[in-house]
């Protein structure tokens, strides 16, 4: 749950190469247990009627978030899955996340065939593999995977996992739609005496908590359609359709939309701060860079142009590396980095000569982030440049206006192809989250006029004789 | 230099490589120097290194110089990252990128590899890479015990997995002309390479790893090669006449399977249709080794096994078919073969890893017959072209050897698309198209359909026809007819709407090839070629358009009558014919051949370049009454 800035997709250890089952430090013992009472009764349920097409269905899906004093929270998870076609087996492969910041207790399984006959995941039925996107944006963390034992069309299959959340991480996302349909899900919320909750539902009518226990809240759920956008053209990312909740305890727990989106601003500001205090070899690079330029937009346009060219992507995320970027000097000295290193050297040296920049925490697809929704959601991060008062160059156009009135102009130090002034068709319309000390807040980004872009194509030809 | 002469429009090139590997201190070394020619070539300024869990890396030195000549070291550490763990293996990998790398930067980097002693671990040295390399210096110390001299004597030994004592240092090496392996008086082995091109990435080219230049060393349990294959065919055999031993089940099943008055043929037939009635788990699901002991099943040892279970591997289904045709009192071998699809075999390369895939050879009636049981719904007789053309060992009356699959026969591997496709005015069709299929397209939707169910079957079909029909045109598949039944030609039903014509005041205009208005011919846009080309099997494919034109339009021009041979290897034909009310385009594209030399491909080019321009013509319908005028 939840995604890290590291600036692109990256998927689930379906991408990684090596098929192996073996055994994993929090596989089961060769002692056979049978199958948990929840377990039978999930596997009771009946397929509903509108899921009967479906390669799988969901049929039971139950977080417990239990949070202590020091708002570090263990989540467990218990799911079951019904196979009912044969390419629905993929359906039943789960999978648990975890690495140094977020560790795994136990990953336990069975399958309960359609004649009730229980099967048992062994250490054999689990292989562990890193997660990978590719040689530019690696991870340290792992996946374990369950190849499930009798896993046919008819079969359900049981998994429970437990886990540490990262416990620098006060919020879980709750993704409440899947590719196949989901019968029950629910959330359970166990706070620490005196903690507080907020929760922010994005395409999903909110729903109410009840409370089931001193502290204890729980959300739930029935018969959530399946988001299949498969053979479907020109739609927005499935990820910007599909339908989640995020509940946020501790400090990050303030209520109504403005105040969490305020929230999340200062925590990422408390991240990275002094990330981009400029040392003195950034400010000589950068007054050099800049010396002579007749205006504002060359002043901008040559520091970016130096980070888009100079500065190689390259990152392996590691626990909170997925949110806090380096320093400035270590990115100004390597010359590598990722959008959050990007974006930390730009501000630097753009504060080496006097403008000032902030942080955007964006997605790299429109949609994703949903202002009524506040959350660390996003992969991506670019740049905010604040405009002075009146400056008016037309090649400056992607701006956008703050709540208190300043002008920011929009930039992405990842993308190698747009220049300053510009942002590129997936961001446009997209919303992100700027991160202003008290004055952070979600923005809309730009739409830029038809002319900023385009393809002309001129050709002559000769016919052939 | 942000060029290289020697490597037109490169990223990056490699200057000097250098690789020793010592089995007598266990550690293996490399050495790596790049230039950097590109922002593309950039990439290479981040390195991961593989390796398994009982090695080590270690010393990684790495460090950019920039063309003004100022070096930047690597700083801070390498990270270790998981591929994969599995039991007590683990797979993993270390990961750098160089710092403050420029198009024009010189990226230099070095690390060793270190082993257990009691592990020998001979090199395999990769020398062709993605980038033209300059110049690489490759050596391999091996243990003592393969060393000449007195001081070289030892008393220890390694064995393989098997418990034989690896007796025997063996190499195999393809290398470019001129370049050669050197071993010195001590047994010592070096290599000096230069100007090696990069490894080629055009389209239609076999399994890349079949051609590259690389040099294996390896130490087997055997004098010499032939005495290393007969090793290993020998225990091969006896693995499988003990697994495939026909037992009294399958007696017993054999006998309710067959009748005594059936032919030989028909006895093979009967029984190859039991085995394809089980379950292939290759196509369905592999049970585990805890699942089956909780089902209180075990791995299959014997083919009696897999009957009692009705379901197997490929391997397992094949020498169960194996097992019931000798106990029919049929005489039959196994082969083992490599898989096209990941390289040929080299009898000089002595590893039996390289074979993948058992099949059967039946001795009946004078003739041998080659046949598939492990490849579900594959038909009796017929093969999959992933074992065609291909290599591999076999038992005989002789003992065991070699063999050589045959190739494909094109003429089985037929696609026709016949359309019948009713136009109105504005260029709007509707219709059908028959699609029949036969041999290995018949095949391959055959295993999907094991994989999935028929409205995903049916998803998947719908993909693949929408590529090959005219932009505006919906064409969706309505039912299948044989997807059960390999003998029988695969049909697909498939129903058409859309519009597919432009049309202006007087004329529609169409195209001329209803199904090759988005095809893309191969190798047309390539100029030249450096890999051989593989087309995996020959195949015909013929389309028949029937159009029905609105009332008052008739034929102003349709496709030229075309026929193009390729003599021995290729036919293209085209035909159109025009009768009252209707209009038939006919086209026959025939693939004789598999494979093509780079010394051919001039001649294939041209062929192919042909078509693709005879099928760029249009078919242009005119009202009839102004025509009638002029």
């Amino acid at each position: 749950m939840g995604r890290m800035v590291s600036c692109g997709r990256w998927c689930a250890a379906a991408c990684v190469g090596a098929a192996m089952f073996g055994l994993g430090p929090a596989a089961r013992a060769s002692k056979s247990e049978p199958a948990p009472q929840w377990a039978l009764d999930a596997a009771k349920t009946a397929t509903p009627a509108d899921a009967a097409q479906a390669a799988a269905v969901m049929l039971w899906d139950e977080y417990l978030i239990t949070v202590d004093e020091q708002n570090h929270a263990v989540e467990r998870e218990r799911s079951a899955v019904r196979i009912l076609k044969p390419q629905g087996r993929r359906y039943a492969h789960c999978e648990a996340e975890y690495d140094s910041d977020e560790k795994l207790d136990y990953f336990h399984s069975w399958t309960i065939a359609a004649d009730g006959r229980q099967l048992e995941a062994k250490d054999a039925d689990f292989r562990d593999v890193g997660a990978y996107e590719s040689a530019d944006l690696q991870f340290s963390d792992r996946f374990r995977i369950l190849n499930p034992p009798g896993a046919d069309p008819g079969a359900v299959v049981v998994c429970e996992t437990e886990s540490h959340l990262r416990p620098y991480m006060d919020s879980e996302v709750w993704q409440i739609q899947s590719s196949i349909p989901v019968a029950n899900e629910a959330l359970e919320l166990a706070l620490s005496p005196g903690g507080h909750f907020a929760d922010s539902w994005s395409k999903f009518t909110p729903v109410k908590p009840e409370e089931v226990g001193p502290e204890r809240l729980r959300w739930e759920l029935h018969d959530v359609p399946a988001l299949d956008l498969e053979d479907m053209r020109a739609t927005p990312p499935w990820d910007a359709l599909v339908a989640r909740m995020e509940v946020k305890w501790g400090d990050e727990a303030t209520h109504g939309v403005d105040n969490q989106w305020r929230s999340i601003g200062l925590w990422m500001d408390e991240l990275e701060a002094h990330r981009t205090d400029p040392t003195p070899q950034i400010t000589a690079a950068a007054q050099q860079l800049t010396a002579g330029a007749p205006d504002l937009y060359a002043k901008l346009s040559r520091i970016t142009s130096y980070i888009q060219k100079n500065v190689r992507y390259f990152i392996v995320v590691k626990g909170i590396g997925g949110w806090q970027a380096h320093y400035a000097d270590d990115i100004f000295r390597n010359r590598y980095g990722d959008c959050k290193d990007k974006t930390t050297l730009l501000i630097a040296m753009l504060k080496a000569v006097g403008v000032k920049a902030y942080y955007l925490h964006v997605d790299s697809e429109r949609g994703v982030i949903d202002p009524a929704a506040p959350s660390l959601i996003g992969n991506h991060m670019i740049t905010a440049i604040e405009l002075p008062a009146g400056e008016n160059d037309p090649r400056l156009m992607a701006r956008v206006k703050t709540a208190e009135g300043k002008t920011l102009l929009v930039f992405d130090p990842t993308d190698q192809e747009t220049p300053v002034g510009l942002i590129r068709a997936q961001l446009q319309g997209a919303y992100g989250n700027l991160a202003d000390g008290e004055n952070s807040q979600v923005i809309e980004m730009p739409v830029l006029p038809a002319e900023a872009a385009g393809v002309e194509r001129e050709g002559s030809f000769v016919p052939a004789t | 230099m942000t060029s290289d002469p020697q490597a037109p429009g490169a990223a990056a090139v490699y200057l000097d490589i250098q690789e020793t590997a010592d089995d007598q201190l266990h550690t293996q070394s490399y050495y790596a120097q790049i230039k950097v020619l590109t922002e593309k070539g950039k990439e290479l300024a981040t390195v991961e290194i593989p390796y398994r869990g009982n090695f080590q890396v270690t010393d990684i030195q790495a460090r950019t110089i920039h063309p003004d000549g100022t070096v930047l070291p690597l700083e801070g550490k390498p990270e270790d990252l998981l591929v994969a763990k599995s039991g007590d293996v683990r797979f993993g990998r270390k990961v750098f990128t160089l710092p403050s790398v420029e198009v024009g930067s010189v990226l230099e980097y070095r690390y060793n590899l270190e082993y257990p002693d009691d592990h020998v671990s001979s090199p395999t040295w990769e020398i062709q890479r993605r980038y033209f390399v300059h110049h690489a210096h490759y050596a391999f110390t091996p243990f003592k015990g393969f060393l000449r001299g007195d001081q070289n004597i030892t008393s220890h030994y390694f064995t393989n997995s098997r418990g034989q004592v690896l007796n025997t240092l063996e190499w195999w090496m393809r290398l470019p002309n001129g370049q050669k392996l050197n071993q010195d008086a001590m047994g010592r082995f070096s290599l000096d390479v230069t100007d090696i091109p990069a490894i080629p990435d055009e389209e239609w080219m076999p399994p890349i790893q079949s051609y590259l230049y690389k040099v294996f060393f390896y130490y087997i349990a055997a004098a010499n090669a032939n005495d290393f294959w007969a090793g290993e065919t020998k225990r091969w055999s006896k693995d499988v006449d003990h697994f495939a031993d026909p037992g009294k089940e399958i007696r017993a099943a054999v006998g309710s399977l067959i009748a005594p008055g059936d032919s030989d043929e028909m006895k093979a037939q009967k029984l190859y249709a039991a085995v394809q009635a089980l379950d292939n788990t290759d196509y369905s699901r592999q049970k585990s080794a805890s699942e089956l002991k909780q089902l209180k099943l075990r791995m299959a040892k014997r083919a009696e096994d897999t009957w009692a279970q009705k379901s197997g591997s490929s391997e397992d289904i094949a020498l169960l078919y194996l097992a019931m045709l000798r106990a029919a009192g049929l005489t039959a071998y196994a082969a083992k073969v490599v898989d096209r699809l990941e390289g040929p075999f080299d009898p000089a390369y002595m590893d039996a890893d390289q074979f993948d895939d058992t099949m059967v050879i039946l001795d009946a009636g004078g003739k041998e017959t080659l046949l598939d049981p492990g490849e579900k719904m594959c038909p009796f007789e017929a093969v999959s072209w992933r074992h065609s053309g291909v290599g591999g060992i076999r038992q005989s009356a002789q003992g065991s050897g070699f063999l050589v699959t045959p190739e494909q026969n094109y003429k089985l591997n037929t696609l026709e698309r016949d359309a019948d496709l009713t136009l109105d005015g504005q260029g709007g069709v509707t219709g059908t198209i028959i699609f029949v299929m036969a041999g290995q397209e018949a095949l391959r939707w055959r295993q999907r359909e094991l994989e999935n169910d028929d409205s995903e079957v049916k998803k998947q079909f719908d993909r693949e026809v929408e590529e090959m029909v005219p932009n505006g045109v919906d064409a969706h598949v309505d039912h299948f007819l044989g997807m059960d039944n390999p003998a029988d030609n695969l049909v697909a039903m498939v129903k058409v709407t859309g519009s597919m014509g432009m049309a202006t005041a007087k004329r529609i205009i169409l195209p001329g090839y209803f199904f090759e208005t988005r095809a893309r011919e191969p190798f047309v846009h390539e100029a030249k070629r450096i890999a051989p080309v593989d087309m995996r099997y020959g195949e015909v494919v013929t389309d028949a358009v029937k159009y029905h034109p609105p009332a008052g339009l008739r034929v102003e021009g349709a496709p030229q009558d075309a026929t193009l041979p390729w003599t021995g290897h290729a036919l293209y034909v085209t035909k159109s014919k025009s009768d009252p009310g209707t209009l038939e385009v006919q086209r026959l594209l025939a693939r004789g051949f598999t494979q093509c030399k780079p010394e051919e491909y001039e001649t294939l080019r041209s062929f192919y370049a042909k078509v693709a321009t005879d099928d760029q013509q249009e078919l242009v319908l005119r009202e009839a009454a102004e025509a009638r005028g002029n």
